[in-house]
């Protein structure tokens, strides 16, 4: 088999029997990466001599003996994590010669672990995207058919696990953000519980909202980089002090009287009948692996997006009012301060970033405050409450990720609104602030890869993993690869 | 009070007066968003830039006020939920403070931070003239 479309566990057995060095790993993913990229675009920045380093300091710490199940694995992540001394741009001309002064807590635990960083991932400008092609530095293509987008924002994320240009990769999840890319790509993407992952070091888009969570070949290597990355962060206020189960040792206790629900909101007409197969498919292999289906409603479903795209843009408007050209980013030719920020921003901010900006200062501008942003608040307790009431009667909830295959580029870019809705799935997940998973469940007829989520109850992605392992075990969907 | 700090104070009592006279003429949209008929102009348009600190060309103002109609025409379905009496959720996870002791740690340093400084004169970021 190919290094490069080895599993995490695959790679570590190999590692720690001393059958391949990290620097051979390595270099044969810097390789890949060399060949595939012309024709995917999943990458911004590709940290070759860093990565050679790295490798070669986990082969001498597997040869002390020391090997974590991510030592020497060479990883990838999102640019929107900060990583110190290496060119972090989350996709924008604003930040395009930025070099952060520190690292993402996330990052620095899976760094600690030995893991080997590849490169910083392609993704939609400022995490503001369902298609990767708001980004500042180029289109992702979506590996199973480069003329459709590999879903966003990280659509470089998912599109580097597809193209065997990384082992595994990091992203983040505002309204779909992980799980749409994954399920368009045909990998496991996993959003954790809000909280549950430090956000320490992520550049932020939606405060509320945004969690950062791994994309992967299967459903072990998911439990292993969530386990290194989950826990308390001092530096993050909002992360919480759970403790943190060994998810990969109870992988392997089986679905049997596991209650799954199916919200009736999410099985809609406009629903792709090849999606609707699929999970058709996939209820049956859950029925047959002794799980109970109960039909449930979240009635509030309908107002999710209208609800996001009040809230999340408010947010953001106010998270962007850093990017001013005063400390660090772009700064523009100007005549005083004012026409210095203007110019700044207006030359560094791609049109979606500005877009948002702007839809979100409106919803928060004096006279408009409580019909906006305060109503919207009010519909996402509505719809947090959908989740608590339905989660009284079953463990977790399966759906679609999306309510179609990848689509073509450039077929939405021009209609913001349809784009919005591309995340009518992913999108009350983030509101309620729970966990919810991506797995590959299918396949369309013209070959595109078709994902199913289950959504879990707050900080219980045990669950979703031991679900999602069950299903793994008795299909074969997560081991087909792009014929790239 | 230094002569800076002043004329800072006197810029940001300008805009906001300034904003303040666009905030009233922007009233005739209150009134017929009220009546459920909302159409964004290029004028509110240009009102919310300035307020986002942003500099839109004439195609983008054009753009946005088309876009800005559809979304927030869409976002009007909010409306039709009764949210009497509902509590607005800012945080996903109910949370009290978190507090740490109180005790110094060490930070990242004056050139690690001033690194990244588009323009820097010694320990300072430097920005252009405020006032004449």
């Amino acid at each position: 088999m190919n290094i490069f479309n080895m599993t995490i566990h695959e790679l570590h057995s190999a590692l720690k029997g001393k059958q391949i060095s990290s620097v051979e790993a390595t270099s044969a993913m810097l390789d890949r990466i060399g060949s595939v990229e012309p024709q995917v675009g999943s990458f911004i920045t590709v940290t070759s001599e860093q990565a050679l380093a790295a490798a070669k300091a986990a082969d001498q710490r597997i040869a002390l003996g020391d090997c974590h199940p991510l030592t020497g694995i060479p990883l990838a992540i999102k640019d929107i994590f900060l990583t110190e001394g290496i060119r972090t741009t989350c996709g924008s001309r604003i930040l395009h010669n930025f070099i952060p002064p520190y690292s993402a807590t996330s990052w620095e635990k899976l760094r600690d672990c030995g893991a080997v960083l590849l490169g910083k991932l392609n993704q939609d400008e400022f995490a503001m995207g369902s298609s990767n092609e708001s980004s500042a530095f180029g289109i992702t293509r979506n590996p199973w058919d480069t003329s459709c987008i590999p879903g966003g924002s990280s659509g470089g994320s998912a599109a580097a696990v597809a193209a065997s240009q990384a082992i595994a990769t990091l992203g983040t999840d505002t309204g779909g953000s992980i799980r749409q890319p994954a399920s368009h790509c045909g990998c496991v993407g996993l959003k954790p519980t809000y909280g549950r992952v430090s956000r320490y070091g992520v550049i932020a888009y939606a405060s509320s909202l945004d969690q950062v969570g791994p994309l992967t070949r299967d459903i072990a290597d998911c439990a292993v980089m969530l386990e290194a990355v989950a826990g308390h962060d001092p530096k993050d206020s909002t992360s919480v002090d759970t403790p943190v189960p060994n998810y990969s040792s109870s992988l392997t206790r089986g679905v049997k009287g596991l209650k799954i629900g199916l919200p009736k909101e999410y099985y809609i007409d406009g629903l792709d009948p090849d999606v609707q197969k699929a999970m058709d498919a996939a209820i049956e292999t859950y029925r047959r692996l002794g799980a109970e289906f109960v039909d449930i409603s979240l009635p509030h479903t309908d107002y999710a997006v209208a609800t996001y795209y009040l809230i999340a843009t408010a947010e953001a408007s106010s998270n962007l009012a850093r990017y001013d050209g005063v400390r660090f980013g772009h700064r523009a030719e100007a005549d005083g301060l004012l026409d210095m920020y203007n110019k700044s921003r207006s030359e560094g901010f791609g049109v979606e970033v500005k877009r948002r900006i702007m839809v979100g200062t409106y919803a928060l501008s004096s006279g408009y405050y409580d019909a906006y942003y305060v109503k919207a608040q009010k519909v996402r307790t509505l719809i947090m409450n959908d989740f608590i009431k339905a989660f009284a009667d079953v463990d977790v909830m399966l759906t679609p990720v999306a309510p179609t295959p990848a689509f073509k580029i450039g077929e939405k870019i021009n209609d913001p609104l349809q784009m919005y809705l591309s995340d009518i799935f992913t999108i009350p997940v983030n509101l309620a602030g729970t966990c919810a998973i991506s797995i590959p469940a299918g396949f369309s007829a013209s070959g595109l890869p078709i994902g199913l989520q289950l959504i879990g109850k707050p900080f219980d992605e045990e669950t979703l993993l031991r679900a999602g392992y069950a299903f793994e075990q008795a299909t074969e969907w997560h081991t087909r690869k792009a014929a790239i | 009070m230094s002569r800076e700090k002043i004329s800072g104070q006197l810029i940001g009592l300008i805009d906001i007066v300034t904003d303040w006279i666009s905030c009233y003429n922007h009233a005739a949209i209150i009134i017929f968003f009220g009546v459920g008929i909302m159409k964004m102009t290029v004028s509110d348009v240009e009102y919310v830039s300035r307020l986002a600190r942003l500099e839109l060309s004439t195609d983008e103002k054009v753009l946005f006020a088309g876009q800005m109609d559809a979304i927030f025409g869409y976002v009007e379905k909010l409306k039709q939920l009764d949210t009497d009496g509902i509590v607005p959720t800012s945080h996903a996870v109910p949370m009290e403070n978190s507090f740490r002791e109180d005790c110094v740690s060490s930070s990242i340093g004056l050139e690690k931070a001033l690194a990244n400084a588009p323009d820097r004169a010694g320990s300072f970021f430097v920005v252009p003239k405020v006032i004449e």
